[in-house]
């Protein structure tokens, strides 16, 4: 892959021999490979492989992906589950991380290593050698000027190579020996920096690559959720989601605690969030605790590590007690924002241990005989449990269609909605269960007294279960998603990042030109110069250039004044 | 900080004052399109007998030459410092529809200074950098546009391209003014960042760019219909007002230099998103449906920048792979805010 010197158009400009190669008449296979090896590392192929890799990504951005929204990944399988199904078995939900996704950029970077490393040799013999010597007819290129002076052709030549050489040109002189020492010729060539910024860019693109694999194999990414008054330490098993690396286990994460002591958010009027400030105390391994704020935009860094803000919600403190009054549950529960905006959030809470157990008669499938009693006369019982599904509106309002709905996110007339329900939760089944989701499929709904089943939280409404027991709601208070991140090879992809645009400007607006100059000693005791040009890259503002430069090399080199007047 | 009124009404006229400029500047480049190609037709002939002439003078004249470097092309030192067969030259022009011409350029100017002030009131009004909401961005792409088009005017004589980029920005900015639009305000937290500046402005300013070189791409692509038409032999028929653009080599390069200078700022802005996403997201690069649109436009300009040098690229192919590139900026600039959600749909439409 490389820019611009393969064009047809600048060879034929090119004064260099074109270079013939014949067809073999039997191909050996190293022959057949050499050639397929040519044409995979043309610019062809760059093209072919580069508009792939536009159209592959298009999918990625139209689909849901799972690596940024798992839920509306399985809305849409839900939506369209046959089509859904189809476009899985195309990795289309996981684009970025498929297999023939990674195979284009692959075939990409190898075509372009294949064709930058030969440039990179070429380029640097080009940059040792000389510019190459003068072709015959100086009038025949694009650009051409010639005039006659009194000095010597070696005195022109010396002249015209300083004057080049004050215009940063590499300007070498080739007097002439024996018959043609009553010729001089000057060879000067520029901008030869295009080429190098043309093969840093390249060789940047390379190394970003591996710096993002680097990152991927040695990083890590997690998340956790923090309740006011929660501690994290920095292990694998403390996050909520964790995305290791593939080279990556504890003792690889950096040691800090961090606990949340409180999270402010405020808004605009209209609802539009303004801040949001996580203050913690943090510990840093072998450090003293700080307190600290952690915003958007601005992580706590750790090390290698950084700590982000990303999202925040509503938690519910929620106690529940038996007949006699006694606590068996007390906990916070973290909610999940059904809405973004104005943050209606729903909350799960599992009450796996009651410490009370109840009735559980037991139906034979085959006969449908209903036993109450075991063998043994004692009554069939299991573990009376609870489970609930609430809706929180920091500021609620009542909409026809919805229900409770909440109108703004900041916590002015906070209600949460109750939903409670006893029976099998699968609590106990040994598979693990989502905190945020619950199964009611085998749990019937307690109804609730009309009064009792919205309540404000901290108002000390005690809603009635089953069996004398009551739940409440004590308060609400905020908790903040922090993601933790550690990615060794940041800093190697971010001066790849800075080489690639430094390189682009380099080989975009470098203009690579020759120039050559021949003075020729005539039969009437003067000097004869012809100036040639040649731009190997648009051309354009070249003549421009030419006639400038002509100028500088008159007024080095001073035109002889003409005997004869022009006819002009 | 509230928002200060005074301002943000004084942001609005601006604008509106601006657009009223330059929609009259691009009924002055019409008029001079239209009108100016008569004169300008019979003054190329005249040009191209002058110079059949001097060239014949000049191989008779044998040594009596001028005294100084003669070029290739027969003109000398002392000639006009512009080669000769340059297509960039422009004809010296007079009359009627040349001053109309200077014209609309002189009210170019202005509804650019209009525009500029409307931008900068609208950052006082807010108390942020003015570059926070679609109708923001649109603006500042404008005013980006017009900008290009003033320099190239400036640099490379097209002043005959006017009412092709002036109607585009006129039109956009009527859209921007109306169905984009959104009172001054301030910004959401995630947008809390001195990097809105630097990436946005980069953004901006490469996507105004490349909206001049995409007119000019069209421009490229009749006129190079027309040629090949004529080459042909055939009657011009649909495509005879491509009769007065430039040549289809200058408009080719123009639109090619734009699209060079627009590309490493473009890279740049979506590094500098890279680095911000960082900063506020944890990532540098997730593969939010803006940064995949953006990788795509940069990876089509990057075949488009490729085509051009290989052989069966160059020309009219290259040139509508440019104009597919543009299309993913406008995907990516409006079509993902507006269809698709993902981080960067806060920029509110």
């Amino acid at each position: 892959m490389s820019l611009e010197t393969e064009s047809p158009d600048t060879q034929q400009l090119s004064t260099q021999p074109a270079v013939v190669v014949k067809p073999p008449s039997r191909q050996p296979p190293v022959a057949v490979a050499r050639r397929l090896w040519r044409q995979f590392t043309s610019m062809r192929t760059a093209l072919l492989l580069l508009a792939l890799l536009a159209l592959a990504a298009i999918p990625g951005s139209l689909l849901p992906q799972r690596a940024n929204s798992p839920s509306r990944v399985a809305l849409y399988f839900r939506k369209h589950p046959d089509l859904a199904r189809f476009f899985d078995r195309l990795s289309l939900f996981d684009t970025f991380h498929a297999p023939w996704f990674a195979a284009i950029y692959v075939l990409l970077f190898a075509s372009l290593v294949g064709c930058v490393i030969p440039r990179l040799r070429m380029h640097t013999r080009a940059m040792l050698r000389r510019p190459p010597a003068a072709p015959a007819r100086l009038g025949r290129l694009p650009q051409s000027a010639t005039w006659e002076t009194a000095l010597s052709p070696a005195d022109v030549s010396d002249r015209a190579r300083e004057a080049l050489r004050r215009k940063r040109f590499r300007a070498y002189t080739d007097v002439g020996d024996g018959a043609a020492a009553a010729t001089s010729t000057v060879s000067a060539e520029k901008g030869y920096l295009r080429e190098t910024g043309n093969l840093l860019f390249h060789s940047a693109l390379v190394v970003l690559l591996i710096g993002v694999a680097i990152g991927s194999l040695f990083g890590y990414q997690g998340q956790v959720l923090l309740t006011q008054g929660q501690t994290f330490t920095n292990a694998v098993s403390s996050y909520g989601s964790f995305k290791p690396g593939a080279l990556i286990n504890d003792d690889s994460l950096s040691h800090f605690k961090l606990s949340l002591d409180r999270f402010e958010a405020t808004y605009q009027p209209d609802g539009e969030a303004k801040s949001f400030d996580a203050y913690v105390t943090s510990t840093p391994a072998g450090g003293t605790p700080t307190t600290r704020d952690i915003r958007v935009n601005h992580p706590l860094t750790f090390g290698s590590a950084k700590v982000y803000l990303i999202g925040h919600g509503y938690a519910l403190h929620v106690v529940v007690r038996n007949a006699r009054g006694t606590p068996v549950y007390d906990d916070t529960v973290a909610c999940i924002p059904l809405d973004l905006q104005n943050y209606l959030s729903q909350c799960v809470v599992k009450v796996a241990d009651t410490g009370a157990r109840v009735a559980a008669p037991y139906t034979d499938p085959r006969t449908g005989t209903v036993y109450t009693d075991n063998a043994d006369g004692t009554p069939i019982t299991k573990p009376l449990q609870y489970g609930m599904l609430v809706n929180f509106a920091p500021t609620a309002a009542l909409d026809l269609a919805h229900g409770v709905i909440s109108t703004y996110p900041d916590t002015k007339l906070p209600r949460a909605v109750i939903g409670a329900f006893t029976g099998d939760f699968g609590y106990d089944s040994g598979i693990p269960q989502s905190v945020y989701s619950l199964d009611t499929s085998k749990a019937t709904q307690i109804t609730l007294p009309a009064d009792k089943s919205v309540v404000t939280p901290g108002d000390g409404t005690a809603v009635p279960l089953t069996d004398g027991f009551t739940m409440q709601v004590d308060g609400v208070s905020q908790y903040a998603t922090l993601q933790v991140k550690e990615d060794p090879a940041k800093l190697l992809t971010l001066i790849a990042a800075g080489l690639i645009v430094l390189g682009l400007l380099g080989s975009l607006r470098i203009r690579r030109r020759r120039l050559w100059l021949r003075a020729t000693a005539t039969r009437e005791g003067r000097t004869l110069i012809e100036v040639g040009g040649l731009a190997r890259t648009d051309a354009d503002d070249f003549a421009r250039e030419f006639r400038g430069l002509v100028r500088r090399l008159a007024d080095a080199v001073p035109p002889a004044v003409k005997e004869e007047p022009g006819a002009r | 900080m509230p928002v200060n009124e005074a301002f943000a009404r004084a942001s609005d006229w601006l604008l509106f004052a601006a657009v009223l400029l330059y929609a009259i500047a691009m009924l002055g480049y019409a008029g001079a399109f239209a009108f100016g190609r008569t004169a300008r037709r019979a003054r190329a002939e005249v040009a191209e007998q002058e110079l059949r002439a001097e060239v014949s003078v000049l191989v008779g004249a044998g040594a009596g030459g001028p005294s100084g470097p003669v070029f290739g092309d027969g003109s000398s030192l002392t000639d006009l410092d512009r080669p000769a067969a340059s297509p960039d030259a422009a004809p010296p022009r007079e009359g009627a529809a040349s001053k109309i011409g200077v014209l609309a350029v002189v009210l170019t100017c202005a509804g650019w200074a209009l525009h500029v002030a409307s931008v900068v009131c609208r950052g006082f009004a807010a108390h942020r950098a003015p570059w926070g909401n679609m109708y923001e961005f649109s603006s500042m792409i404008a005013l980006i546009a017009v900008s290009a088009f003033l320099f190239t005017v400036w640099r490379y004589s097209v002043r005959d391209l006017g009412v092709f980029v002036m109607l585009p920005v006129v039109v956009y900015l009527g859209v921007a003014g109306t169905a984009l639009y959104v009172p001054a305000g301030p910004l959401v937290p995630a947008l809390h960042s001195y990097w809105i500046v630097i990436h946005v402005f980069a953004a901006t300013s490469a996507t105004g760019i490349f909206l001049v070189s995409a007119v000019v791409n069209v421009l490229f692509l009749l006129r190079e219909r027309y040629e090949r038409v004529l080459v042909a032999g055939g009657e011009p028929g649909s495509t005879r007002f491509a009769k007065s653009l430039p040549a289809s080599g200058s408009l080719d390069t123009l639109s090619y230099r734009l699209a060079a200078f627009a590309f490493p700022i473009w890279t740049f802005a979506i590094i500098a998103g890279a680095i911000w996403a960082e900063s506020a997201w944890g990532r540098y690069w997730g593969w939010d449906p803006k940064e995949t649109w953006s990788f795509i436009t940069w990876v089509v300009f990057a075949c488009y920048l490729h085509a051009r040098a290989t052989a069966g690229w160059r020309g009219r192919r290259a040139a509508y792979l440019a104009l597919i590139g543009f299309g993913c900026f406008v995907f990516d600039f409006y079509g993902v805010n507006i269809w698709i959600s993902g981080l960067h749909s806060y920029a509110g439409v």
